[in-house]
């Protein structure tokens, strides 16, 4: 392998991620003074990038951030998808056990037909939610992804 | 890492117990990986620091969602990471979008370079530091993701797995994007700079 053959993903895999790098790439690099320059160039680039100041903030981010804390966080703390779908099996759960208090003739084997419907519409409610949910963690990563 | 685990725990029980102090003590341990993130993906300067804001006030409270499934630092990074995204998305602007070059800055530079590459470099060489705010000037222009992904990998020295769990992208993804973006920066160097040994 000589340089003409070498990428410069390669030569980048090589200089940042050698671990990960085949034997026969790491000889083409360095038997080859093109992928050696090319390589230190990439190393040189990272020391400048290394070397940059950093932001500082012109005020006390803490301070800030303390004063509009009134209380202390909540002990434990739900997500909205976790929170919808505890709403609708509450819901659920609430009117399917009123209406087996009402009906006295329950058969779990052949519920009645509101029970029925209503077992169903949960069912479709949960399933709308986490959709919509999913839906919308699809959309966000494929709009990240969409330059792969 | 135990001993930086074990650092976290103790500080969000502190918390979670109103000790406000320790909150300000995760801050002061963050900030500066918040601060970066931020700085690279948002370029206004009034948005930014309410961004800072932002991020913080969410971290504290969602603190008790925290499950020490990595760093308090990687998962306070990974807020300030999606707070950007959600933002730039509202503004409809796109991760991969290169920033408008405004020029003066930079050409005085440029013409700087160029001359110490066509004349004699001993007598014109620039100096280490023109080279840092070069480099810097064309990091800004680069596209939001990618400056931040050179900056958390070369400047905050995360590893994959770390910058994976912050920006939510698969370590794959991620090395690609950061090839990418180093060869872009590279190329814009030597383009706007005509310098070689870059």
């Amino acid at each position: 392998m000589n340089m003409e053959h070498l990428t410069d993903e390669q030569i980048q895999a090589y200089t940042f991620d050698r671990d990960s790098c085949l034997t026969s790439q790491i000889e083409a690099v360095t038997t080859s003074k093109k992928g050696r320059a090319a390589s230190q160039a990439y190393s040189d680039l990272a020391q400048v990038v290394q070397e940059i100041p950093e932001p500082h903030l012109h005020f006390d981010i803490a301070e800030r951030v303390l004063q509009k804390i009134s209380e202390p966080p909540k002990r434990w703390a739900l997500d909205a998808s976790t929170l919808g779908t505890g709403l609708v099996l509450g819901i659920g759960i609430m009117v399917l056990a009123l209406s087996l208090a009402m009906d006295v003739d329950f058969n779990i084997q052949r519920p009645n037909d509101f029970t029925m419907y209503f077992i169903v519409l949960v069912g479709i409610l949960i399933s709308g939610l986490w959709s919509l949910y999913l839906l919308k963690t699809y959309h966000k990563k494929m709009t990240i992804l969409k330059y792969l | 890492m135990k001993e930086a685990y074990s650092e976290d725990r103790h500080l969000v029980a502190a918390v979670l117990k109103g000790d406000t102090r320790a909150f300000a003590t995760i801050i002061s341990n963050t900030k500066g990986l918040v601060i970066q993130i931020v700085y690279k993906m948002i370029d206004n300067a009034w948005d930014r620091e309410d961004m800072i804001q932002e991020i913080y006030l969410k971290a504290y409270h969602k603190l008790s969602s925290f499950r020490f499934h990595s760093k308090l630092s990687t998962w306070i990074g990974s807020i300030a990471y999606n707070t950007c995204v959600n933002h730039l998305e509202k503004k409809r602007i796109d991760l991969f979008a290169m920033v408008d070059p405004e020029g003066k800055e930079s050409l005085e530079l440029a013409e700087k370079w160029g001359y110490a590459n066509a004349t004699d470099e001993a007598d014109h060489y620039l100096s280490k530091k023109e080279r840092i705010q070069i480099v810097e000037r064309e990091i800004a222009l680069l596209p939001p993701l990618f400056k931040t992904l050179i900056t958390l990998f070369h400047k905050e020295e995360l590893r994959y797995a770390e910058i994976s769990k912050i920006t939510g992208l698969p370590e794959g993804t991620l090395k690609s994007y950061l090839y990418r973006a180093r060869k872009q920066l590279r190329d814009n160097l030597l383009k706007n700079y005509r310098k070689d040994d870059l």
